[in-house]
């Protein structure tokens, strides 16, 4: 335990440290943008005290010093653009990601809980097809384009959902479909592939030859344990990819989530959000690989693969 | 006839509703969709004045009219001392959304607040202007330096005027007020009691959708009653609705191409004229579905711009390249055996330069010239450090209404966004009479002349002004926003 915190406080050490100097990575002087950007007067004196209240005009070791020290204290600063605590900034949106990217993810699990056993107990049949052709789908289509596909068909077209300007159920519906739509296949394909290995293990053999039932229920009976450890450890992967999908997706269902803040800093040259902004998904993500060992770990306590 | 019925019970239900008491009807607010919302309700804090003034909350002491011009808006009147302070008199009878009175104590408060609290507030009024109270309804503010019209710098969004109650509530004297916040997704308003013109008007909804594509979707769905900020792709298909309203405005950040005088190519008049005198600018407006063909710095709807589209000419740019040394030979122009070679630079932060940039492309190759376009990711340090031939730009040039603000930003000698090395001693004798000048016509006159003179000298090339679309619902049909982003919520709402 105490060598997993440590591992995790080196990773964030060095993660603040990548995330300081890539915010400062792209060219452009945030304080000329934010002039620009706010049709305000350009000129050496603006600039200055600009930067000045930026910090910016402070040496780069300096910055970082302030900036991880107040990090250390829970300050990581002051947005360039909005003028906000970045803690603030970042937690106001984080429910939303977490909301968009957990129930995404988890429908996913669900609905590949449910179509696993199907294709496992069946090669080649229609479920069998249908994990391999989402599969396939999910990770080719882009999100932004089915997203607005989806969008156009449903709110504009077929007047279903208010899905942009309703209630948070309806305008979280067709993007938790669309990260779903995104996750599907790997989970599934991870709980068949465990499937299809009890399938030939000796102990389900040895219970059809008893007389059990051959087929999906008996797979999913014997067999769920497993697919669930199978699909622990894609779930701790998925959920990185799921946050830089749900800023995509954020930012066309216009969902005030952490992923479309960021972008939006990264664009404004707003270094202590993208700072912020990044520290915390590394959080995040190191924390959601944390919790997906941990429950491998604890669904197949055996070491080695599954027997 | 059932999903429409359903569809029509979650959208009723799933509005924020507002009970009118007097006579128990239930108003839907008007929902409208566009790509920013305030970032803080304190008009203090970054650039939430400007977001805050747009969505009808907050007001500065002037504004802009339609044409882009200053008019007073709290204020009445602002009237220069022998000293250079600056005597501003206040409407009678202001009050805040609060109730509280909106008098010259609490507007020197507020302006003293701003230039204490937001470092972008000091850069009209300079960080060491003064401001105090005369009377209830005079204020004598005395800027850090001279300034020949203080009314577009008053106009400036950092100082709209707000009160701060006690409980850390913020106040203004807009149309609307805040009902509730949701940061970057969306505001409810509703009517200002204590407004000046009154409180009938709707409550608003306004949702932030950063997707302009997504803004014409939730027109078609009818969730946005006005949409604003709609790509020009989305238009055909959103005139053909029944109960769609597109407008289309001309707005004031003017399409143009910076030219690098340091290149010894462009630094010859005589080459930047014929590159002017190329350019189709109706070709322009066509490829990019709307648009108004430049006439000069300024768009022609101002009270300052210049009436006449600047001309296409293509014998006269060529002859002109003649006489420059640039001889047509095998179809490039060339001089001394070099090739007349340029790079035309977008970025893709505005798509439509990327739209132009093979449309000027073609134009510049008919006459001959041999044109790279590259598209770089960051354009402003790119002119800052002179990486550039010819640039794409666009910038708001009278964001207050001062005619002399682009100019003296991009054209005096010297001035931080003069990236193109531009200096004409005589240029600068006319912005130093306009900022000495305080009398609106005079100021227009000297404004016109300097545009000419920019024009004739060519170190920028004014391309369109461009066109912001907005869809409208039919309850909205009639609205019209400014020309500008500067009031999309403004008292004219139905």
């Amino acid at each position: 335990m105490r060598a997993a915190l440590l591992r995790l406080a080196l990773l964030l050490l060095v993660g603040s440290l990548a995330a300081f100097s890539l915010a400062r990575a792209a060219p452009g002087d945030p304080a000329m943008l934010a002039l620009l950007e706010a049709n305000q007067a350009v000129n050496p004196q603006a600039l200055a005290a600009l930067r000045a209240s930026f910090g910016i005009d402070q040496p780069l070791p300096a910055q970082y010093l302030a900036w991880l020290g107040g990090a250390l204290t829970g300050d990581f600063g002051v947005s360039f653009r909005t003028g906000q605590p970045v803690l603030a900034e970042v937690l106001a949106r984080l429910p939303v990601s977490l909301m968009l990217g957990g129930g995404g993810l988890a429908l996913a699990a669900l609905l590949a809980l449910a179509i696993a056993p199907l294709a496992a107990a069946r090669p080649g049949g229609l479920a069998d097809r249908l994990v391999d052709g989402l599969a396939v789908a999910g990770q080719t289509v882009p999100a932004f384009w089915i997203g607005a596909l989806l969008l156009w068909v449903v709110a504009a077209w077929m007047g279903l959902l208010p899905a942009l300007a309703g209630p948070w159920p309806a305008r979280l519906a067709l993007p938790l479909l669309l990260i779903a739509f995104a996750t599907f296949g790997p989970l599934a394909a991870a709980a068949r592939e465990a499937l299809n290995s009890v399938a030939r293990s000796a102990f389900h053999q040895a219970a059809m030859a008893q007389g059990g039932h051959a087929g999906a229920p008996a797979l999913r009976r014997s067999g769920q344990r497993h697919a669930l450890a199978a699909m622990v450890p894609v779930l701790g992967a998925e959920a990185a990819l799921v946050a830089g999908g749900a800023a995509v997706l954020e930012t066309l269902f216009g969902l005030p989530g952490l992923g479309a803040f960021a972008a939006e800093a990264a664009r404004g040259r707003d270094w202590p959000a993208v700072q912020g902004g990044l520290l915390l998904a590394l959080a995040i993500c190191a924390t959601a690989q944390a919790l997906a060992e941990a429950s491998r770990r604890w669904l197949d306590p055996r070491p080695g693969p599954f027997r | 006839m059932t999903l429409a019925l359903s569809r029509r019970a979650v959208l009723l239900a799933a509005a924020s509703t507002i009970a009118t008491p007097a006579q128990g009807q239930v108003v839907r607010p008007i929902v409208i969709g566009q790509t920013f919302l305030t970032d803080s309700l304190d008009p203090a804090q970054a650039s939430a004045g400007w977001a805050l003034q747009s969505h009808g909350v907050a007001e500065a002491l002037f504004t802009t009219d339609r044409g882009g011009g200053t008019i007073p808006n709290l204020a009445r009147t602002a009237e220069r001392e022998a000293s250079g302070a600056w005597r501003v008199t206040l409407e009678a009878g202001l009050r805040f959304s609060d109730g509280t009175a909106c008098d010259a104590n609490a507007v020197a408060a507020s302006l003293r607040r701003a230039l204490t609290e937001n470092p972008r507030a000091r850069t009209g009024l300079g960080a060491a202007a003064t401001i105090e109270a005369l009377d209830s309804l005079t204020l004598r503010i005395t800027p850090a330096r001279p300034v020949g019209a203080i009314a577009p710098l008053l106009a400036e969004f950092p100082l709209v005027i707000h009160r701060v109650a006690p409980e850390g509530r913020f106040a203004g004297t807009g149309p609307w007020r805040v009902r509730e916040f949701r940061r970057g997704d969306r505001l409810e308003l509703e009517p200002n009691p204590h407004f000046r013109g009154g409180a009938d008007r709707p409550p608003a909804t306004i949702r932030r959708l950063t997707d302009p594509n997504v803004l014409a979707i939730g027109l078609e769905a009818g969730e946005l009653d006005l949409a604003f900020g709609l790509a020009a792709e989305t238009l055909p298909r959103l005139r053909t609705r029944p109960g769609i309203t597109v407008v289309s405005t001309p707005v004031a950040y003017q399409y143009m191409l910076l030219l690098n005088m340091r290149r010894p190519a462009l630094a010859d008049a005589r080459v930047r004229s014929a590159l002017s005198l190329a350019l189709d600018r109706a070709q322009m407006a066509r490829a990019l579905g709307g648009g108004v063909p430049a006439s000069g710095l300024f768009p022609a709807y101002m009270p300052w711009g210049l009436p006449v589209p600047l001309p296409t000419d293509r014998a006269r740019a060529g002859a002109l390249l003649d006489e420059a040394g640039w001889r047509l030979e095998a179809g490039l122009r060339r001089r001394a055996g070099q090739v007349l070679e340029i790079t035309l630079t977008a970025y893709p932060q505005r798509p439509d330069f990327i739209a132009l940039a093979p449309v000027i492309r073609a134009q510049f190759e008919a006459l001959g010239l041999r044109v790279r376009t590259e598209v770089v990711e960051a354009i402003t340090p790119t002119i800052q450090e002179g990486r550039f031939d010819i640039a794409f730009w666009t910038m708001h040039v009278a964001p207050g209404g001062d005619p002399a603000f682009a100019l003296e930003q991009y054209l005096r000698t010297g001035a931080t966004l003069n990236v193109m090395g531009f200096s004409d001693p005589a240029l600068d004798a006319t912005l130093d009479r306009l900022a000495a000048e305080a009398e609106p016509t005079a100021r227009h006159a000297l404004a016109r002349d300097a545009a000419a003179a920019v024009n004739a000298a060519a170190p920028i090339l004014p391309l369109l002004t461009p066109e912001w679309h907005t869809g409208l619902s039919a309850r909205l049909a009639g609205y019209r926003p400014f020309p500008s982003d500067y009031h999309i919520l403004h008292a004219g709402m139905p």
